[in-house]
């Protein structure tokens, strides 16, 4: 209560920060992390993006048309509908992490999450426990695997995956918010959602 | 004169510093009115005519120095633009022995100077200025049922204080819709790139439809009902009626 009133003209529900954090700050960040987990899985196979490009059409698909060779590895039809599920799978995973991280920290834009109570909506826990019991479920459960086509990634993974996503997110959104704090003047143009 | 709620001074005070300018609109005499306006902390600032006490001066010379000001009704009909524009600058402002009439012109003065007007009032010769504010605010108890009609907002116990509130509750709502917004939009980039990927590179799909839509129709819509501080405050105040997941009204 010891901010003005908002200028019904300037201060709208959606503006281009708001956008731009939503999509090119958080949103590249969630996406980074997919791709960072995308690598250890493929890695795993001992496939690379490159041996990835350019199979969409005839490997790696819900139906291949045949033994897929690169390098000299030989992949073969149900090794790639395996590899595509927990693909699948991995980066489901890491979007409802992503947004379970994400969730806690965008509770404030101004103040800081540790000031505020990282802990402090009962419903906020609630909701993340309820929503990554949720993704467990269709990820790890067998039955529901062959219906959404994904099929569960190794834990550790998902562990640095989940590792890197706190690591990203939480500096980053708890920097910007100090920028807006200290610095407004210099950074509200660009940081002000 | 009867005593202002106790509650009132600190309701303006608060009002003062979220930057809601207060401005006493009174059919009381304007001497009856500016002792009121000090006692509640509508008027802080000496006028024109303290300052022209204090200096032993003609009132008009001390015009430009005062910020703050009390109008009779009786000059509002005749007050030229400039002498609006003047008003309308103080910081605090009492208009006093005003009548329904010259209450539309003060909303209208405030309206076309670009300000954002919420207007009180309970009695039925409030209603048209009620009608013209943005926000018209009946009072519940006392009010006339025109001007009840004619509000936008009804404060059910009468206090001034409850404005406040109502204003806290509106700054979290839109607060909190913002947050919901940039929330709900940050899942997108991962699950749009991958198709985008998959078209232009030929790289497999990393995420399917069904999984897109476990995500916005399972996943997600736990964290929606769980975001934000306003649903925390809501349940806490009908702890009886307390469910994690509500459905809207």
């Amino acid at each position: 209560m010891n901010v003005p009133p908002r200028n019904p003209k300037k201060d709208l529900l959606v503006t281009p920060n708001l956008l731009f954090y939503s999509y090119f700050q958080i949103g590249l960040i969630h996406t980074g992390v997919c791709y960072f987990v995308l690598y250890l899985v493929i890695d795993s196979y001992n496939l690379t993006f490159a041996d990835l490009a350019r199979t969409h059409n005839d490997y790696f698909t819900i139906s291949p048309i045949g033994k897929y060779t690169i390098d000299g590895e030989t992949y073969s039809v149900s090794q790639q509908k395996h590899i595509l599920a927990v693909i699948q799978g991995s980066w489901f995973l890491m979007i409802v992490i992503g947004q379970a991280i994400h969730i806690w920290t965008c509770r404030t834009l101004f103040s800081s999450i540790f000031h505020h109570g990282i802990f402090s909506n009962i419903l906020t826990d609630c909701g993340v426990l309820i929503a990554l019991s949720i993704a467990i479920i269709i990820v790890y459960t067998p039955g529901i695997q062959l219906v959404v086509s994904a099929w569960s990634p190794p834990s550790l993974i998902i562990l640095y995956g989940s590792l890197l996503s706190i690591a990203c997110i939480i500096p980053f959104t708890e920097g910007r918010k100090y920028l807006l704090r200290n610095y407004s003047s210099i950074w509200e143009c660009i940081l002000k959602v | 004169m009867d005593p202002a709620r106790p509650e009132v001074p600190q309701a303006i005070q608060e009002c003062l510093s979220a930057g809601v300018k207060v401005v006493m609109v009174t059919g009381d005499h304007p001497t009856t009115a500016k002792a009121i306006a000090k006692n509640i902390g509508v008027i802080s600032l000496p006028t024109k005519e303290d300052l022209a006490v204090e200096r032993g001066v003609d009132p008009a010379s001390c015009e430009n120095d005062a910020r703050a000001a009390v109008v009779h009704g009786a000059n509002i009909p005749s007050m030229s633009d400039l002498e609006w524009n003047d008003i309308l600058n103080k910081d605090q402002i009492v208009f006093a022995r005003t009548s329904p009439e010259q209450k539309l012109i003060i909303v209208q003065k405030f309206a076309a100077a670009g300000k954002v007007v919420a207007m009180t009032g309970d009695g039925v010769n409030d209603s048209p200025a009620l009608k013209q504010a943005a926000i018209g605010v009946a009072m519940g108890k006392s009010g006339s049922d025109v001007a009840r009609e004619a509000a936008d907002l009804v404060i059910l116990d009468d206090n001034f204080a409850s404005i406040v509130v109502a204003i806290k509750e509106g700054r979290l709502l839109f607060a909190n819709l913002k947050k919901s917004i940039a929330y709900t939009l940050t899942h997108l980039p991962p699950e749009v790139l991958p198709i985008l990927l998959w078209a232009f590179i030929g790289f497999p799909l990393t995420i399917n439809g069904v999984l897109i839509l476990c995500i916005d129709l399972l996943t997600e819509v736990s964290f929606y009902y769980s975001i934000t501080s306003y649903i925390l405050s809501y349940v806490l105040r009908y702890p009886l009626r307390m469910k994690i997941l509500r459905l809207p009204l």
